[in-house]
């Protein structure tokens, strides 16, 4: 896709201002709102490369202080942990220690 | 904000969405109130998943009715659900051939096209499953068939609520209950913190929140809403795998964008729960789950051990005692009709809840399903747990 002149606000699911901004022109005027309708916030980074700039947005368009405007729900791992890392595994026969 | 309609609807997730979009299509002048955003509840909590393994022959008719619906939704609502057949795969634990067998014999004399693998013929389709230790006594396939699918629950609701409006429906969210008004035995209004709508049919498909809907009008529902396993995880994406192997310890799907969300399967009665376990709206994420869980995904598929697990989160689910939906009208008040209970299931049953609601509210019509899920059955007799919650495969 050519993106040239756009300013991408997710970089995780390549979505840029402009959809941000027709996002809330279309009523979708919180955070977690757009994180449901554009995916942003729920890639590799977990919102916190974009959601700072969208919240902005947000205040920008709707005109509610920037105070009052809530991030989604910090959901854990914080940073991506894999899976390996989390769970031990226990192999048939062997005791867990 | 509307002063009438002839129906409101309580409740934005997948069920409330669904009736809301099926009664406009029907020239019904519906109203839907949401406390929160739209999917604010167990939908925007749920694993998007349709499967055909239900308990009985009702409910899996219903699954099987509500997934050819699901099937025709993109392309009736123009809208990307993320929809995807899933080539289900499920893992027999030694001790559980029978009730497999049994489960098989029932879905294929309703049409589903399954079949019971042994372990060699897993090994073969699947050679990525660490079958040996699992371990694995067989396990069935169900192979192309709308019953077992995976969509993407937000842009679900989504595409139902805007589809609704258009057809002229009206969502109101962040507008919240907070009466409802009887005048001799029928319903006259919704009190909402926005202001009042008069109608004389609502609609409670308000999840974990319906028992304090229907308390509104003195009508007690035994749903509660029920942490209890009830978190799930999603991966980063990865290579597209032919199955998810799913068992009676873990319940998980590919979707469409490659992530693997999962969950714990293991069901535990409310009577058994630990007692720390009280029906509530807790949706913590714990760390023993994500554990657990990890542990599991290593175990079935050793190569997953290097994969990253993005998010994990915590909901619940609308239970009731037997385990089965209440859905129907009441013999307490006019006007009043259920489309709760789910159990864990809501977002598979949605698009059958929706055509039955429907049905009745345009043609009056009552499928004999509706008489086996009314509120009526808690007075007489019912077996607990006939039904099985969400992820007792």
């Amino acid at each position: 896709m050519n993106r040239e002149g756009e300013t991408i606000v997710c970089f995780c699911e390549d979505i840029a201002e402009e959809e941000i901004v027709q996002a809330i022109e279309e009523g979708y005027i919180t955070p977690k709102e757009i994180k449901q309708h554009l995916r942003v916030g729920m890639g590799e980074c977990q919102g916190r490369g974009c959601m700072p700039q969208i919240m902005r947005l947000i205040s920008q368009k709707t005109g509610k202080p920037r105070e009052f405007i809530l991030p989604p729900s910090v959901r854990p791992p914080i940073i991506p942990v894999p899976i390996g890392l989390l769970g031990k595994i226990v192999k048939r026969g062997e005791k867990e220690e | 904000m509307k002063t009438s309609a002839e129906v409101v609807i309580i409740g934005g997730g997948i069920n409330g969405c669904t009736i809301a979009y099926n009664l406009s299509k029907e020239n019904i002048d519906a109203v839907l109130l949401e406390k929160g955003s739209p999917a604010h509840g167990a939908t925007g909590r749920c694993g998007g998943m349709i499967w055909s393994n239900q308990s009985g022959v009702e409910l899996t008719n219903v699954a099987i009715s509500s997934g050819e619906r699901f099937a025709e939704l993109e392309q009736e609502l123009d809208a990307d659900l993320e929809y995807e057949l899933a080539d289900a795969l499920t893992l027999a634990l030694p001790g559980e051939e029978e009730d497999f067998r049994k489960a098989i014999d029932l879905q294929k004399s309703l049409g589903v096209s399954i079949e019971w693998l042994e372990p060699h013929e897993i090994r073969k389709i699947a050679p990525y499953i660490d079958v040996d230790n699992i371990p694995v006594a067989g396990g069935y396939h169900v192979f192309d068939h709308p019953a077992n699918a995976s969509v993407n629950p937000f842009y679900a609701v989504e595409a139902l609520a805007v589809n609704a409006r258009r057809l002229g429906a009206e969502i109101y969210t962040y507008t919240e209950v907070i009466g409802i008004k009887v005048e001799n035995g029928k319903i006259e209004s919704v009190l909402t913190t926005q202001g009042e709508i008069k109608t004389h049919i609502v609609v409670n498909a308000a999840g974990g929140w319906s028992s304090d809907v229907a308390q509104m009008v003195g009508i007690k529902i035994p749903t509660m809403p029920y942490p209890h396993s009830a978190e799930a995880l999603i991966t980063e994406p990865l290579e597209p795998l032919p199955y998810f192997p799913e068992s009676s310890e873990i319940w998980g799907r590919q979707t469409k964008s490659g992530q693997i969300i999962a969950g714990r399967a293991d069901y535990i009665a409310p009577e058994t729960a630990p007692p720390t376990e009280e029906p509530g709206y807790n949706t913590e994420a714990s760390l023993d789950y994500i554990q657990h869980v990890s542990e599991m995904m290593q175990r079935y598929i050793p190569r997953l051990s290097n994969v990253n697990i993005l998010r994990h989160w915590g909901g619940f689910f609308d239970v009731t005692p037997d385990a089965l939906p209440i859905l129907g009208e009441v013999d307490e008040l006019e006007g009043l009709i259920l489309a709760c209970g789910c159990s864990g299931h809501g977002f598979c049953f949605s698009q059958a809840m929706g055509k039955l609601v429907t049905d009745l509210i345009v043609k009056r019509e009552k499928s004999n399903i509706m008489g086996n899920f009314n509120l009526g059955r808690f007075k007489r007799e019912y077996r607990e747990y006939p039904g099985r919650w969400f992820g007792g495969h």
